[in-house]
C-alpha cells in the first residue's frame, strides 16, 4: 500500500508536470520519471517483463528519440501565448467530465472490489492477488509464441510498415512550400 | 505485504488518463501532444495490468506488450510527421497543421 501510494503521487505529479510545464525538455524529462515510476507499478503488480520492457522501450528508446527530435528541431521556448479561453474550459469539462464517469462507473460497478458482475474474479477475495499470476520472462514467453504467435508475426510487419513509412514520411522533400532550407 | 484493491489502481489509471485528455485537448504544441498520447496509453496499460492480476491469467500482459510495440510505431511515424511538419511551416503549432497537401 505504501509502494502503491508513493507510485501514484509520483505518477499524477509527472502527469501533471508534463501537461503543466512551458519548455519541452523539461516536459520530456518529467515523462522519462512518469514511464518510470509507471515500470514501478508494474513491477509491484508483479509484471516483472512488462516493467523490464517498459523501461527499455517506453523509458530507453521512445523518450530518447522524443528528446532527439526537441534537440535535432532546437526548440526554443515556445512565445508565451495566452491559451484560447474556450479551448481550456473545454479541456477542463472533458477530462473531469470523463474522471467524473470514470469513477462512478467504478464506485457503482465495482464498488466492493469482486468483479461479480463480470463473472470473474472468483467473487470472494477482494484483493488484487487473488491468485497470484507472475508476468515472469518465461510465462509471457510461452504465452506470446503459443497462444498468440501469430499477432506477435503480424506485429513485426507492423514494425517494418513503420520503418519504412518513418523513412518515406522524414526524406520527403517539400520545395514547394519555398523555405527547405533545412 | 499488504495488498492494494484493484479499483485504486483502476481509479489511478482513470485519473491519468484524464490528465492525459486535459494536456491534449489543451496544448497546442505537436510534441506536447504526442507526450499527452504516451500518458494516456500508460493509464490504460496500467488498467490492463492490474486486471490481469485480478482475473489470474497473463492475457492482459500480453495485450499490454502489444500495446508497447504499437506505441513504439507510433512514435517513430508520428514523430516522422512532426519532423516535415515542421520542415513545411517552421512551426509546431498544430494549429498550422491544416493542409492535407504539400
Amino acid at each position: 500500500m505504501i509502494v502503491f501510494g508513493i507510485f501514484s503521487i509520483l505518477l499524477i505529479a509527472t502527469a501533471l508536470a508534463v501537461v503543466a510545464l512551458k519548455h519541452p525538455i523539461n516536459s520530456a524529462l518529467a515523462l522519462i520519471l512518469h514511464l518510470l515510476a509507471v515500470a514501478g507499478v508494474f513491477a509491484a503488480l508483479d509484471a516483472h517483463f512488462l516493467a523490464a520492457v517498459q523501461v527499455i522501450v517506453y523509458a530507453g528508446a521512445i523518450m530518447v528519440l522524443v528528446l532527439f527530435l526537441i534537440m535535432l528541431l532546437s526548440i526554443q521556448s515556445p512565445t508565451v501565448k495566452p491559451h484560447n479561453p474556450t479551448v481550456l474550459i473545454l479541456g477542463i469539462a472533458a477530462s473531469v467530465s470523463f474522471l467524473l464517469l470514470a469513477l462512478n462507473l467504478l464506485r457503482n460497478s465495482f464498488g466492493d472490489g469482486t468483479f461479480d458482475d463480470l463473472g470473474i474474479g472468483g467473487g470472494s477475495s477482494q484483493l488484487v492477488t487473488h491468485s497470484p499470476v507472475v508476468g515472469s520472462v518465461k510465462a509471457m514467453g510461452m504465452l506470446l509464441y503459443t497462444k498468440y504467435v501469430f499477432t506477435f508475426e503480424v506485429t513485426s510487419l507492423l514494425i517494418l510498415a513503420a520503418v519504412v513509412g518513418a523513412v518515406v514520411i522524414a526524406k520527403r522533400n517539400y520545395r514547394s512550400y519555398g523555405n527547405s532550407s533545412r | 505485504m499488504e495488498t492494494v484493491p484493484v479499483n485504486y489502481y483502476l481509479a489511478l489509471s482513470a485519473t491519468l488518463f484524464a490528465i492525459g485528455v486535459f494536456g491534449f485537448i489543451v496544448r497546442r504544441n505537436a510534441i506536447f501532444v504526442f507526450m499527452c498520447l504516451e500518458i494516456m496509453l500508460n493509464a490504460v496499460n496500467i488498467s490492463f495490468v492490474s486486471l490481469s492480476q485480478k482475473v489470474g491469467n497473463l492475457d492482459g500482459q500480453v495485450a499490454v506488450f502489444f500495446v508497447m510495440v504499437v506505441a513504439a510505431a507510433e512514435a517513430a511515424i508520428g514523430l516522422a510527421i512532426v519532423i516535415s511538419l515542421f520542415r513545411m511551416t517552421q512551426s509546431l503549432e498544430t494549429n498550422s497543421a491544416s493542409d492535407l497537401k504539400q
